[in-house]
């Protein structure tokens, strides 16, 4: 019994630290995307506010260039309002067409809420990147809604609110996965990828599972397709830079160049689809 | 006491320093300096290897529940805190500052101090990056990573570890 303790006395160090390891690997293997989203909206709740002010210094530096691009998109949006509001006056020139333009955009505006958010904390250099943004639950902020940048650039996904916080997966995290879609002409069944970071330059995702029939050509550009965001809204992923095909040599492996500079997020704008739910449930139905 | 609240400032210092400074630098994919192993370098050289290992998974510890890591700091900082005695015997060997009374890290000739650093930073960051990436596919990637923010953590830690000898325990 003495030589036992006595043994164990010698080794405790060595027993020690396998006992740590193996609780913190056990831990680390078994955490989800969900569950990491999960920690750093609780982390936020203490580093939060530093991490804000820190924020803030960053943001009050970049003022010019947000002003000029707020600027930009301003004139952009009134020129496609203009173009609307001829295309409506027009219409409403026949009464019935009239009030069924008005029910019917009245319940298609129903079905997207759009909020904007300031980014607090956003990482590029590791495989499961996220972004933090300052609003959460308590400013109508919900998981599942579609973030973009100002100029219409696809960012990710929240996975994860807290009241005053989100969480966003982006498009440079390993876990990602979404649609996209070649902005050409032809079938639209034939344009669809699926959209995936390997986690080595953030500044370039995949798209696989192109369909031959799809013929991409560098320089297309990519639009992201999902339940996200309205049917209409031109999110831009990016630009066709490369093309190969995959292993089997039935469909294409594109590497897109990314429309958004992860490195230099600022504002962005959230937007929920009360649908989703509806769309997605229905989908999950039909693939089992 | 004096001494203990040293170390426990250095602490405070290294953690937000970690999180609020070096986590948000944007330098591109391979550059993310790990700087709060300097708290577990500093330790005296001859402290009992148990407690380096729990200080160590504190650190780690604290390090995880401020960046919401699932358990990633603990996994990295405790693989350097239990190899730290033996890079101190081969580095700094018995024969040199060892086999003092109270053998303490000023005395330790800067030449070795650069090369015990370098070697703590390195297996912190090989641990952090590897277990990070957790697949073999992407090594060269890892190690890529391994070696710009090992060397950027090595100059950081060289700097804080110079900064706490000549300003703190001076």
């Amino acid at each position: 019994m003495y030589r036992l303790i006595e043994f164990i006395r010698r080794i405790y160090v060595v027993l020690l630290f396998v006992l740590i390891q193996t609780i913190a690997l056990s831990v680390y293997s078994s955490s989800t995307h969900y569950t990491r989203a999960k920690l750093i909206s609780r982390a936020m709740g203490v580093t939060g506010g530093v991490q804000g002010v820190i924020a803030d210094v960053d943001h009050y530096f970049g003022l010019n260039e947000q002003n000029e691009m707020l600027a930009r998109r301003v004139a952009e949006l009134e020129n496609q309002l203009d173009i609307y509001r001829q295309v409506i006056d027009t219409l409403q020139s026949n009464e019935a067409v009239k009030q069924s333009i008005t029910e019917a955009t009245a319940q298609q505006l129903q079905h997207y809420r759009y909020v904007t958010a300031r980014v607090v904390v956003s990482t590029i250099n590791r495989p499961h990147n996220y972004i933090t943004l300052d609003k959460g639950t308590a400013q109508g902020v919900e998981p599942n809604m579609g973030v973009i940048t100002p100029d219409g650039n696809m960012v990710g996904y929240v996975v994860e609110c807290s009241e005053s916080y989100a969480i966003v997966m982006p498009l440079i995290n390993v876990d990602f996965r979404g649609g996209g879609k070649l902005d050409i002409e032809g079938d639209s069944e034939n344009r669809i990828g699926s959209l995936s970071w390997d986690g080595k330059d953030a500044s370039r995702v995949t798209m696989s599972d192109l369909l031959e029939y799809a013929n991409p050509k560098a320089g297309d550009e990519v639009l992201g397709n999902s339940h996200y965001f309205p049917p209409m809204m031109r999110v831009n992923v990016g630009e066709v830079e490369s093309i190969s095909k995959s292993k089997n040599k039935n469909t294409y492996e594109v590497v897109l160049r990314l429309a958004t500079d992860f490195s230099d997020l600022d504002h962005l704008i959230l937007v929920y689809n009360e649908r989703y739910k509806e769309v997605t449930e229905l989908e999950g139905k039909m693939k089992k | 006491m004096k001494r203990y609240l040293s170390f426990a400032m250095l602490f405070v210092a290294v953690v937000l320093l970690q999180i609020y400074l070096f986590d948000n630098i944007s330098l591109g994919i391979y550059f993310h300096p790990l700087i709060y192993s300097a708290f577990i370098i500093l330790l005296p050289l001859k402290y009992n290897s148990g407690a380096v290992l729990l200080l160590s998974a504190f650190l780690g510890f604290v390090m995880d529940w401020l960046t919401g890591m699932a358990g990633l700091n603990v996994i990295a900082i405790t693989t350097a805190g239990f190899v730290r005695p033996l890079l101190i015997k081969l580095i700094c060997g018995y024969g040199g500052v060892l086999s003092e009374p109270i053998p303490m890290i000023n005395r330790v000739a800067p030449k070795r101090l650069l090369m015990y650093i370098a070697a703590m930073v390195m297996v912190h960051c090989s641990t952090y990056f590897l277990v990070e990436s957790l697949s073999l596919m992407h090594v060269m990637h890892a190690l890529l990573r391994i070696v710009v923010s090992g060397v950027a953590s090595i100059l950081v830690v060289w700097y804080i570890v110079r900064l706490f000898l000549d300003k703190i325990m001076r």
